[in-house]
């Protein structure tokens, strides 16, 4: 997304428009209102006596509100203008929009004030494919409202606009004749409401971002821009919050614009990262994503019985079946992040009933892993689509058709088994050996899933590593070849526990040296590998949720300097975006740049973006639940002087953590 | 009606939640006429007369054995607004996952 754009959200429901408010949607620009994966607003232009306005200032009040600054008339020279605007936008089922011009002048001014208004009602999928619609768009005046609408066979969705004062209406939006006193002003309240015919209950209210914030722990630093990125992602965590049609409770969407909606990796990641901040997220993300367990085999959906699933959609193309996504089971590793994040909130929040609760799609998940997800019974997941037309070709979380490539440049085979997705399974084997044995009365399951993850351990540090590099392959391609290109994933098994200690230092050595380590952060493929590129989503970029589990990583096998270094650099990247880290950012070296280089299409905010400083902050303070108590074990860099965090949440109620400093860490 | 409910039978263990629900709902046919669709420990059956629902399904009458043999998809059927549905959110949830599971359910398999 451009950083000329302007974005807003609350949920489901999200805008982006440009510096003026303006929106001009085009095949190349995701402008627009959007709400349940369709867009009900593609132009929203404002013109005063028949000129765009012109931007002096824009302010994000909070993530659901923002406010444009503005003159009439745009010219290469400023020219004292006696007329300005301001344009304030809140986003609520739709938006309220607050205009109010000012008269600078000791003369009246009488002002042709004019909305174009119009909209497309394309569904996601085709706005990011650039589709033809198949229904009929229409248009109506209705009792003081403007209705856009759109119908195809029974789905029928609208866009209300209604104004006070009311508006005078042409074919082209909404126009007012605004008489402005001297020195005075005009105000005008504009509603849009986003109306679909789907009805299906109500959620009940949502709680407010203030609340929100104030159950959240308290951050306090020496490093002021530590705790501006805290506030940014508290803030944004709660805009992301994505309330599903037909089943209660929020869970983390995954990002802007694209992924506003459920996606199981996403938002079990996002959930783990903000444990220590906001364990409820994690609650009500187990309980949906076993909602939509996969119950039965659909190729159509890649679906399997126990599968967790890729992505729920409710636009048109998904309504007709055009689209997968109702929902859409296309990845591997959802079932054992799942598993993970089921044994993980355990031992954070100590809910025992949620672990009871969810015995059922446990144990199925941990079925499919054996049955579905290992298709040759070789011991690992390796993953290919049974939709060949509309699924996802890799299943992985780097899922661009071309991230999974040998360090030659060549694509590797389907089915494909790629490494941190077995990391996933032991580790999640091995915690749900200890929700077995505590809580579901099974030791004989226990015991079995210990048996299993040693073996899968030891098989996969005989079949993945690669010797000559001393590293772990990115994957086995279908041929059981070792895919060798040097990745950012061989840092999640560091995460998941699955490397041998023996192993981890090389790693360790590859993860912090100058072909993974950009300085800024892990790209995702080294450079030196014939597919690195800087700027190639998932082959050469720098995404920050990867290195917040890496860090985490780094920790859990005693890399204490290299897990700080890794939060410090990440952190200190999100100072130059505002406190909020997009998606993924260019892997030049940090050498060339004295600032991170955005990544041309990133969302923003995304879920484990803005999730990632959590579990930095959960690293370097080190953090961990340890027998119903919180353990504390701080490991900051000496740039970092001070960092406090009060009030955190878990099953020993609240409790502190203080660290200091200490560590030196040489130069990049 | 009894060969319908049969076809939609659970062919897989029903999760917990969908199992042990007992839940009422009232099918309003736009054709007129309608009748209660019990779902009852894990078993779909039909009730007489009108009584109370815990949801209501607005559906036409040609649907209706798509719908219960599973052939038709309640999720996508609803989003196309080929069904209505009004009632606590959730309730048409559980139908969807009993459907789901059951002997006829919508699959659509990759081409031999």
């Amino acid at each position: 997304m451009s950083e000329q754009n302007v974005n807003i959200l609350e949920g489901n429901t999200f805008v982006v428009s440009d510096r003026r408010g303006d929106i001009e949607a085009s095949p190349s620009a995701a402008e627009g209102l959007f709400r349940d994966d369709t867009r009900f607003l593609s132009r929203w232009v404002l013109t005063v006596d028949g000129k765009r306005a012109d931007v002096l200032s824009v302010e994000n009040l909070r993530s659901d509100e923002v406010q444009h600054f503005l003159v009439p008339g745009a010219g290469t020279v400023y020219i004292n203008s006696v007329v300005s605007l301001i344009r304030k936008r809140k986003v609520a089922d739709g938006f309220h929009e607050w205009l109010t011009i000012f008269n600078h002048s000791d003369e009246e001014r009488a002002l042709t004030v004019r909305i174009e208004a119009d909209s497309d009602f394309a569904d996601l999928f085709e706005v990011k494919d650039a589709l033809k619609k198949k229904g009929t768009c229409y248009r109506a005046v209705d009792g003081g409202r403007l209705v856009l609408g759109y119908r195809r066979e029974r789905f029928n969705r609208e866009t209300a606009i209604s104004s006070d004062p009311p508006a005078d209406f042409d074919d082209r939006g909404l126009v007012f004749r605004a008489v402005v006193p001297p020195q005075g002003s005009w105000t005008c309240r504009l509603a849009v409401e986003a109306l679909r015919s789907t009805r299906g209950g109500s959620q009940g209210p949502r709680p407010s971002l203030d609340r929100w914030s104030q159950e959240a722990p308290r951050l306090v630093s020496s490093w002021r821009s530590l705790e501006r990125t805290y506030e940014r992602c508290l803030e944004d965590l709660a805009a992301l919050r994505f309330y599903p049609l037909l089943v209660k409770g929020a869970l983390p969407a995954a990002g802007l614009p694209w992924f506003m909606t459920v996606f199981g990796r996403d938002s079990l990641i996002t959930s783990l990262q903000a444990l220590p901040f906001t364990p409820d997220l994690a609650r009500t993300t187990l309980l949906q994503l076993a909602e939509w367990q996969g119950s039965t085999i659909d190729d159509f959906r890649d679906e399997e019985p126990g599968k967790i699933l890729h992505e729920l959609r409710m636009g048109e193309m998904v309504a007709f079946e055009e689209r997968p996504h109702s929902p859409y089971f296309g990845s591997a590793d959802s079932t054992p992040l799942f598993l993970i994040l089921l044994d993980e909130y355990e031992r954070w929040s100590g809910d025992e009933a949620v672990v009871r609760q969810l015995e059922f799609a446990a144990r199925a998940g941990l079925e499919w892993i054996d049955k579905y997800g290992d298709r040759d019974g070789d011991g690992y997941v390796e993953y290919e689509r049974r939709n060949a037309e509309t699924g996802l070709e890799n299943q992985c979380w780097k899922d661009s058709w071309d991230s999974i490539k040998f360090a030659d440049g060549r694509l590797a085979k389907l089915p494909r088994a790629c490494c941190e997705i077995q990391g996933y399974v032991y580790d999640a084997k091995m915690r749900c050996a200890r929700l077995a044995r505590r809580f579901w009365n099974d030791r004989a399951l226990a015991d079995r899933l210990e048996a299993e993850a040693a073996r899968l351990k030891k098989k996969f540090n005989e079949d993945f590593w690669i010797e000559r590099g001393g590293y772990y392959a990115l994957a086995l391609d279908g041929d059981k070849k070792q895919v060798d290109s040097l990745t950012s994933n061989i840092g999640h098994l560091l995460w998941s526990g699955i490397a041998d200690t023996d192993k981890a230092a090389s790693c360790v050595r590859h993860l912090m040296g100058k072909r993974l380590n950009s300085g800024w952060g892990i790209r995702t493929m080294a450079e030196g590998d014939a597919a690195y590129n800087p700027i190639g989503y998932h082959v050469g970029t720098v995404w920050p949720h990867d290195n917040s589990m890496i860090a985490l990583g780094l920790r859990r096998y005693g890399y204490r300097r290299e897990a700080a270094r890794v939060a410090h650099a990440m952190l200190e990247a999100a100072h130059f975006f505002q406190g909020r880290l997009p998606e993924a950012f260019a892997g030049y070296p940090r050498s060339l740049t004295n600032f991170p280089v955005e990544y041309p299409t990133a969302c923003s905010p995304q879920a484990w973006s803005t999730g990632a400083p959590f579990l930095l902050l959960r690293t370097l303070l080190g953090l961990e639940p340890v027998e119903g108590r919180l353990l504390v074990d701080p490991a900051l860099p000496e740039s970092i002087e001070r960092i406090e965090l009060t009030e955190i949440p878990g099953r020993w109620g609240r409790a502190d953590a203080f660290g200091l400093g200490r560590l030196r860490l040489e130069a990049a | 009606m009894k060969r319908l409910l049969e076809s939609s039978r659970p062919e897989s263990p029903l999760p917990p939640g969908t199992r042990d629900a007992t839940v009422r709902y009232r099918f309003d046919l736009r054709e007129g006429g309608g009748w209660i669709l019990k779902l009852d420990q894990g078993r779909l059956a039909v009730e007489a007369g009108e009584g109370g629902a815990d949801g209501v399904v607005v559906c036409d009458q040609a649907d209706v054995p798509k719908l219960l043999s599973g052939e038709m998809n309640l999720l996508t059927a609803w989003a196309r607004g080929d069904i209505e549905v009004r009632g606590e959110s959730g309730v048409l949830k559980l139908l969807h996952t009993y459907l789901r599971h059951a002997k006829g359910a919508e699959r659509k398999k990759r081409a031999a």
